[in-house]
């Protein structure tokens, strides 16, 4: 098993740090405005593109194995923890039993039976003394490997992201899933048609107004700028400050933002209104069911952590692990796929998460994953995170299943090794990303169970501000 | 041996995740990307298919040991791959002691391991039945002709000279 684990190890950062980037930087797709110029595929172009990425990725490669390989020098031993004691053998053992012979042949030892032991002697006390307990804890210092080394510190980068989005996907998945059979398409009177259409229109205008702003400011910083490629990805321009950059960075995401939420709802006007007769009545329904789901698995995996994984001596009760081996009685398959399910709820919690936190803060640009709408930026982007969580996900699933996992050789490199890392072994003896992941969860409860809706900054405010820059 | 019911178990969800990777990316791409960019989805269907083999290993390695001692599936994976690897070296060995005396060197192969991959295809009729014989292939049918003979031999004397004809000639002296 420690060599498929191994496998997976090295697979892991061959994916989040040569394939992915490259693939990334290949099709320049930081966003997906660039892709429309891509797909066009100009021949010309590629091999340029080719070399582009081959630099790009070289780079990330030189930075990130210099940033490996030096941990790994420096910090790639652990201090397990060991109880030392010492037992003397010189001593002479002496049991303190009294053999019973056979009444009439005195000579015929009979089978021992524990009614013969007596009470602790004098000889007894002195080999119990002679064996020493040393009372402080000490420790071995073990190298770890390579593979496994990389797999703590993969985890460990992976945390921060695991800790923030799944702890958001955990509370966000089952709400919104159940707010799409809250929210489902009906039946619209004339009135309501009516008015939903205006909003609609009015909407779109505005977008396309501010979408004709931004296009102009970009062409006037273009013309003020020395010779430069005027797109994000191109070289820096010089007239344009740091401050400046960051500004127009956030006004495309806030349009980028405004753009899918209107899209969404035109999809939804639509099924309302001229798709209706069309519009699958099962969805709605399928969406609660699934939501419903969701939320018990969500309120599981929360008190599952609370019960077991953060009690700080010993764990309250085994909850999940006792119902995994029961299920694993009954029949193998049912145990295996129930870990399976909770392990994969993780990772598909952490797109949610990304997704969600993206659509309400506007920290980095979101993509989402839209039936026949998803580009392969997106989907880059979704696979990284995903193959990021992976590592941190089989962490906290070991960590969780403890009891259930105990035989597995995950538990010797997980809760053994990698537990006493050096340096990273603060985070996971107090539980630091575990706690976090729970209160990242129970603040977007409660927030979400505020403000259930997502919105879009309205169109107006952003129009104007533009407006008030170009003046 | 390993668990038998362990590797289907792998084989099957190997099988669904690759199949859900697929089904996601076909459903989900945008129509402009439809038959393009090949490499990212082939990266992000194996992405796919990593993230979560890695997080389906721990209940695999949690029914791999369960605290029984016997070979585990790592001893069992090593082995297969070992076989694998030690087959296929002795097929390309073959095919290539089989081509270089074969007197086939005017025959302007483009590559050495391209000419032997047509070979590949058709070991045994090929070995067994050509007419034109080098001497390394004499020496494969003599060894073939061997095991021939002792399969027929094994059966003769499982079920008697009368059922399966004549003892084979070799055998008997």
């Amino acid at each position: 098993m420690d060599l498929i684990w191994s496998i997976f190890f090295w697979l892991i950062p061959v994916f989040m740090f040569i394939l992915i980037p490259f693939s990334t930087f290949y099709y320049e797709a930081d966003d997906g405005l660039l892709m429309a110029g891509t797909s066009v595929g100009a021949n010309a172009k590629k091999k340029s593109r080719l070399w582009d990425a081959f630099k790009w990725e070289f780079a990330t490669l030189v930075i990130v194995s210099l940033a490996f390989f030096l941990t790994y020098y420096f910090l790639s031993f652990a201090d397990i923890p060991v109880q030392e004691y010492s037992p003397t053998v010189a001593t002479l053992f002496v049991y303190e039993t009294f053999p019973a012979f056979n009444a009439s042949d005195t000579s015929q030892l009979l089978p021992f039976e524990s009614s013969q032991l007596s009470a602790m002697g004098v000889y007894d006390r002195q080999v119990v003394a002679s064996n020493w307990e040393n009372p402080e804890p000490s420790s071995v210092r073990v190298q770890l490997t390579l593979a496994t080394f990389f797999a703590g510190l993969m985890a460990f980068l992976g945390w921060f992201v695991f800790a923030l989005f799944g702890g958001v996907g955990i509370a966000a998945m089952p709400l919104d899933l159940i707010m799409n059979f809250v929210n489902r398409p009906r039946h619209m009177d004339a009135l309501e048609f009516a008015e939903a259409k205006q909003s609609i229109r009015d909407r779109v205008n505005e977008l396309v107004q501010i979408g004709e702003l931004m296009k102009i400011e970009r062409e006037q910083k273009g013309r003020t700028g020395a010779g430069s490629s005027g797109g994000f990805c191109g070289k820096k321009n010089a007239a344009m400050s740091r401050k400046e950059m960051k500004e127009e960075k956030r006004t495309l995401r806030e349009f980028k933002k405004a753009v899918y939420m209107l899209d969404n709802d035109v999809d939804d006007f639509k099924n309302c209104t001229s798709n209706y007769n069309k519009f699958n009545p099962l969805i709605p329904i399928g969406s609660l069911l699934l939501g419903i789901c969701a939320f018990v698995i969500s309120i599981f995996w929360i008190l599952h952590i609370i019960v077991f994984v953060l009690p700080p001596s010993n764990p309250i009760a085994p909850f999940l692990n006792n119902y995994f081996q029961w299920f694993d009685q009954w029949f193998p398959l049912f145990g295996v796929l129930s870990v399976a399910i909770f392990a994969f709820y993780l990772l598909l919690a952490a797109v949610k998460g990304c997704f969600k936190f993206g659509l309400r803060f506007l920290f980095f640009t979101i993509h989402p994953m839209e039936i026949n709408k998803t580009y392969m930026s997106s989907f880059l982007f979704n696979t990284a995170l995903v193959v990021l969580c992976s590592l941190p996900v089989v962490q906290f699933c070991s960590a969780s299943f403890a009891d259930y996992a105990r035989y597995a050789t995950v538990r010797q490199i997980f809760g053994t090794q990698i537990h006493y890392l050096a340096f990273f072994n603060w985070f996971w003896k107090t539980n630091f990303f575990i706690y976090a992941l729970l209160a990242v969860a129970l603040l977007t409860a409660l927030y979400l169970g505020c403000k259930p809706r997502d919105t879009s900054s309205d169109g107006l405010s952003l129009r104007d501000r533009l407006k008030s820059r170009r003046a | 041996m390993a668990d038998a019911f362990l590797i289907v178990s792998i084989v099957v969800a190997l099988l669904i995740l690759g199949i859900v990777g697929f089904y996601v990316l076909v459903k989900y791409q945008h129509p402009e990307d439809a038959n393009e960019a090949w490499f990212p989805k082939v990266v992000v269907w194996s992405g796919f298919v990593v993230a979560g083999a890695t997080v389906l290993l721990l209940p695999l390695d949690v029914a791999n040991n369960e605290g029984y001692p016997g070979e585990t599936l790592a001893e069992w994976v090593a082995l297969l791959f070992f076989a694998g690897v030690e087959a296929l070296g002795i097929r390309l060995e073959q095919n290539n002691v089989d081509w270089y005396f074969g007197g086939r060197l005017d025959s302007l192969c483009p590559g050495l391991l391209a000419s032997t991959f047509p070979w590949l295809r058709v070991p045994f009729t090929n070995e067994l039945h050509s007419s034109s014989l080098s001497p390394a292939r004499h020496h494969f049918q003599d060894v073939t002709a061997t095991i021939h003979e002792y399969a027929a031999a094994s059966t003769w004397i499982l079920s008697g000279p009368s059922s399966s004809g004549s003892f084979p000639s070799s055998c008997s002296s």
